[in-house]
């Protein structure tokens, strides 16, 4: 529990590991042991205790605990949609802090709420997985498939009312205005509903109170595997498994990939001894049960990637929201 | 009565800042009949609704109501802000130190501090719970709920 | 009958040893994290999470779904004693149980709140039981232009309860909507009234309003006083438990509000604090002697307690039936679910019998332990109120302090919960009421957002508002308390203290 005490006592804890490292060194450990968390990790999430990539965090704080890598505790820090959470992991000289992120700490950074830039001011260790949009209607509705839906929108982009939890300019927002982009719709003409959350949109298409909902996946595969609503396309780019009869957008005609990824990040100055080590750690969290059972309950893609991918992805991540944010009116003006 | 007027008086000015503050938010270009600015905008005429009607009820019942704000009322009002202060200025210590020292140490000096001075001459027993109380929280919520708490000089 | 098997199928696994203890440890836990002020059940059963992992399912969300309706048991303890409710829901609970405390019934305050909640609950569960399925129909038809108009009922409601003058019950209801402003704009995404702040941006959450404006002004008030009015400990009086008027009196307030909170709970939303604000002014109207509402009215207690425990139970009917969770607590719930991989929804009641069943019996169970548990409890927590207060309320600020930094880790919001805890005081010394505020602010971004929602939808017409029968009959209601209020008072024009 104890963290970062500033003061050089020679603690008990020193003296242990000292002794600890004189007897790796006796014994065949000789050879550059590769890093390791040494001590309780602190997971930091920009949201609250159950909420947002809270799950997330409490999900790895299990997985590291049972496989033995070291013990942790989950940190909320909520504030300027994550900034504050990521802005107290970037500075940390310590590699024993990390940090969930999502979408979030892109669209925000060009939107100007938080001033901490994802791309230099953390280091990001591992992308753990993704999740899909939905474009989802009520089954008793006209649009039998995306095309005709994006049809009726060329007619008269305000002619559907479609609910998007929880953010203007975030994924579910994204998706639905690229898909109007992609038949030459101006996004601003879309008549968009900001609910507070995914529950929202779905109580309120069910009780026809909208036309359609552009939500993450989980919130309507349920229903459509109910029969109560129809999905028209996922955004990912291969089709889920617990839906198999949903086509992605791009199968039909629309070259929209977007998603809601899962990504660990650590403070902006690491080592490449600590960044492979948490490589290490991640890569076996991310092959867990606990961790797989946690992507299977929002029929998720739980594909891993290494720090560089990450990192390269990241950077196509933010130039395609970028874009999409300036067209929508939300990126900060420079 | 007075009183009543000066609530409406701060209640009129803080709805025109309300307002100032209102219309430096961007309305954005796209579709959205009502925009951010028009919700609070009518919270600000409610606030002066609210100011004037204050105002109105103090003019009727003015004849009904004697004035209880005589000089010990005052001398009293006086002596109660000096506490609240006091004890206000105790708790930014104690804010700014808890991250430092850690919630243990600066929790037990808090409460052993503030208890000195309403629960006076029982220093033993203020100080015994002080102590023991601060750890118990700390060991109920680090231990058993696990969330953190700073940690600071003492944690465990 | 194959329904009523699955239902008697569910008691034997509620009643199984295992799980009646996972049963006790959700509603322990639910009492003491009620007891808290700022951790409230979402939190803690979010924080729970890890440890469920190892158990079956049905076992975590019986011990979850414990934690969910035992914070609403606890929550009346701090109300009662030290004024300071832990949850929004609890809100109405401190105006007259606080006041019966000072008069010396305490003991019996905190009585009607355990049998107000245990009864209120178990109907809730009943109906639960029978109705579930027909009433998510009738949830789903609310949609923006009904919870506007909801709202503004719910609002009324709060403001014609404010005691002695109106004009000052709206300005603090203005206070509260306008601090429920702050923060980012949920259609436009602008920011507003952040002034550069970081930790504002998010808007400022209701418990730090409530933490500062009841708990730290409760106690700023009552350190000030100190030394004016010496040795002003409250005692207890009479018999500690509730005698036989007071039984009496609390007969109907407690069927009444088993029902508003039931039928309030239904509806995905602030269900559980709007259930205690309608219950307490319809008791209030009902009541023979309305003046004494304020002051220590048994009835004011019994009613919204008994409601925001019907109205906890009632918003696991869309959180079981469309899988849709009506607050922060059940959504957490309803992450539980999902992580055992049971979807709740239509299909939950066919696929998962054993585990909906299995919970929902448990709750009968849970209710008669909290029932127990909170009986006996009295008697200790009573006697807090012999703990000297020059210990008692710096104790209640630290647990402030902790309350408030453990949900976000930012000392700003200590120091804004500091500055609420001054505004309490300044409100109490000029006689606003404070209710109406922390209210506004629960329910004021709600309103907002609902109304928003509604005219983008309408394309700006304001007509929307009269399309449905529901909006029309709750427009209907807002308007006559409106002028019921205005015109009872007008007539009644004298003061009483405002709570």
């Amino acid at each position: 529990m104890k963290k970062h005490s500033k003061l050089p006592v020679p603690s008990m804890a020193l003296i242990t590991a000292a002794f600890m490292a004189s007897l790796a060194l006796g014994t065949s450990a000789i050879a550059q042991e590769a890093w390791k968390p040494s001590k309780t990790v602190e997971i930091v999430v920009g949201s609250a205790a159950g909420g947002g990539n809270d799950k997330s965090a409490r999900a790895l704080q299990k997985v590291l605990s049972e496989s033995g890598v070291t013990e942790s505790v989950v940190l909320n820090k909520t504030g300027a949609g994550g900034g504050l959470a990521y802005g107290y992991v970037s500075q940390k000289k310590d590699p024993h802090f990390i940090g969930i992120a999502q979408g979030g700490i892109m669209s925000n950074h060009i939107s100007g709420r938080s001033e901490l830039d994802p791309l230099t001011d953390v280091t990001p260790l591992s992308y753990m997985g993704n999740e899909a949009v939905a474009i989802a209607v009520r089954s008793d509705s006209p649009y039998k498939n995306i095309t005709e839906f994006v049809e009726q929108l060329t007619k008269d982009p305000a002619s559907l009312a479609i609910s998007v939890g929880s953010d203007r300019g975030g994924v579910n927002h994204g998706a639905v205005a690229l898909l109007a982009k992609e038949r030459g719709i101006n996004p601003n003409q879309l008549k968009i509903v900001i609910f507070s959350g995914g529950a929202e949109s779905v109580t309120n298409l069910l009780g026809g109170h909208i036309d359609a909902m552009s939500q993450l996946q989980n919130n309507a595969i349920p229903h459509h595997q109910s029969g109560a609503m129809r999905i028209l396309c996922l955004t990912s780019d291969q089709r889920a498994q617990a839906v198999p009869d949903v086509p992605t957008c791009k199968e039909e005609g629309f070259d929209v990939v977007m998603t809601n990824w899962t990504v660990v990040i650590g403070p902006k100055s690491l080592t490449e001894e600590q960044v492979k080590g948490w490589e290490a750690v991640l890569r076996d969290a991310n092959a867990s049960p606990t961790w797989k059972a946690l992507i299977e309950s929002v029929a998720g893609d739980g594909r891993y990637m290494d720090s560089a991918t990450t990192r390269e992805f990241l950077k196509e991540d933010y130039a395609q929201a970028k874009d999409l944010m300036t067209e929508l009116g939300l990126a900060k003006k420079q | 009565m007075l009183q009543d007027r000066s609530i409406a008086a701060s209640a009129l000015a803080f709805s025109c800042l309300y307002v100032y503050a209102t219309l430096s938010i961007p309305v954005l270009d796209n579709i959205d009949p009502v925009g951010p600015r028009v919700y609070p905008l009518i919270l600000g005429a409610g606030f002066a609704v609210s100011s004037l009607w204050l105002f109105m009820e103090t003019v009727f019942a003015g004849s009904q109501q004697s004035g209880q704000n005589d000089n010990r009322q005052d001398g009293r009002t006086k002596s109660e802000w000096m506490t609240v202060i006091s004890v206000s200025a105790w708790m930014v210590a104690y804010f700014m130190a808890l991250v430092p020292l850690g919630f243990l140490l600066s929790s037990s000096l808090f409460l052993l501090g503030l208890s000195s001075y309403f629960n006076r001459n029982r220093f033993a027993a203020n100080a015994i719970t002080s102590v023991l109380f601060s750890i118990g929280m700390y060991a109920l919520f680090t231990r058993v709920l696990q969330v953190p708490l700073p940690g600071g000089l003492l944690g465990f | 009958m194959d329904a009523l098997l699955q239902v008697i199928d569910g008691f034997s696994i509620s009643l199984q040893p295992h799980n009646l203890w996972y049963t006790f440890i959700g509603v322990f836990m639910g009492t003491v994290i009620g007891v808290l002020p700022g951790i409230g059940p979402s939190a803690a059963m979010a924080l729970l999470i890890p440890f469920c992992y190892d158990l079956s399912s049905t076992s975590a969300l019986i011990m979850m779904a414990g934690i969910y309706y035992g914070a609403q048991y606890g929550g009346a303890i701090t109300s009662v004693l030290i004024n300071t409710p832990g949850e929004s829901s609890s809100v109405m609970t401190a105006i007259d149980g606080y006041q019966m405390a000072r008069k010396g019934r305490a003991g019996a305050a905190l009585a009607i709140s355990a049998w107000g909640s245990f009864i209120g609950g178990t109907t809730a569960i009943i109906a639960l039981t029978i109705f579930a399925v027909p009433l998510t129909t009738a949830a789903l038809s609310f949609g923006p232009p009904e919870y506007f108009m909801l709202m503004l009922v719910a609002m009324t409601c709060v403001f014609s309860l404010t005691g002695s003058s109106p004009a000052k019950g709206m300005l603090s209801t203005m206070i509260g909507l306008a601090i429920a402003t702050v923060g980012t704009d949920l259609q436009s995404g602008q920011i507003r009234y952040s002034f550069g702040v970081p930790a504002l941006q998010e808007g400022i959450d209701f418990i730090i309003v409530v933490v500062g404006v009841f708990a730290v002004g409760e106690v700023l008030s009552a350190l000030a006083e100190k030394f004016q009015s010496t040795g002003d400990i409250i005692k207890l009086d009479g018999k500690l438990m509730l005698t036989r008027e007071e039984w009496k009196r609390s007969a109907k307030p407690v069927a009444r509000g088993s029902l508003i909170g039931f039928l309030v709970g239904v509806l995905p939303g602030a269900g559980a604090t709007i259930a205690s604000i309608v219950s307490y002014s319809v008791e209030k109207s009902n009541a023979k002697h309305p003046e004494e509402f304020g002051k220590g009215a048994i009835e004011g207690v019994a009613g919204p307690e008994t409601a925001n425990n019907a109205a906890s139970t009632g918003s696991m009917v869309p959180l079981l039936t469309l899988g849709v969770p009506g607050s922060g607590s059940t959504a957490v719930l309803l992450g539980a679910f999902i992580m055992f991989g049971i979807q709740p929804g239509p299909l939950l009641f066919q696929n998962h019998p054993d585990v909906v069943w299995g919970l929902v019996n448990s709750m009968y169970v849970g209710n008669v332990m909290l029932l127990l548990l909170n009986l006996p409890l009295i008697f200790i927590f009573v006697r807090l109120l012999y703990i000297p207060k020059g210990l008692l309320f710096p104790i209640v600020l630290v647990l402030a302090t902790i309350g408030i930094f453990a949900i976000n880790n930012l000392e700003f919001e200590l120091f804004l919960c500091l500055a609420f805890g001054l505004l309490g005081f300044v409100f109490r010394k000029l006689d606003i009421p404070l209710a109406p505020m922390v209210l506004a602010v629960v329910l004021g971004s709600l309103m907002e957002q609902s109304f928003r929602q509604a005219m983008t939808i309408s394309g700006g017409s304001l007509s929307i508002f009269l399309h449905s029968m529901v909006s029309i009959s709750l427009a209907i209601l807002c308007v006559t308390i409106l002028v019921f209020t205005i015109f009872k008072t007008s007539i009644r024009g004298r003061r009483a203290p405002a709570t």
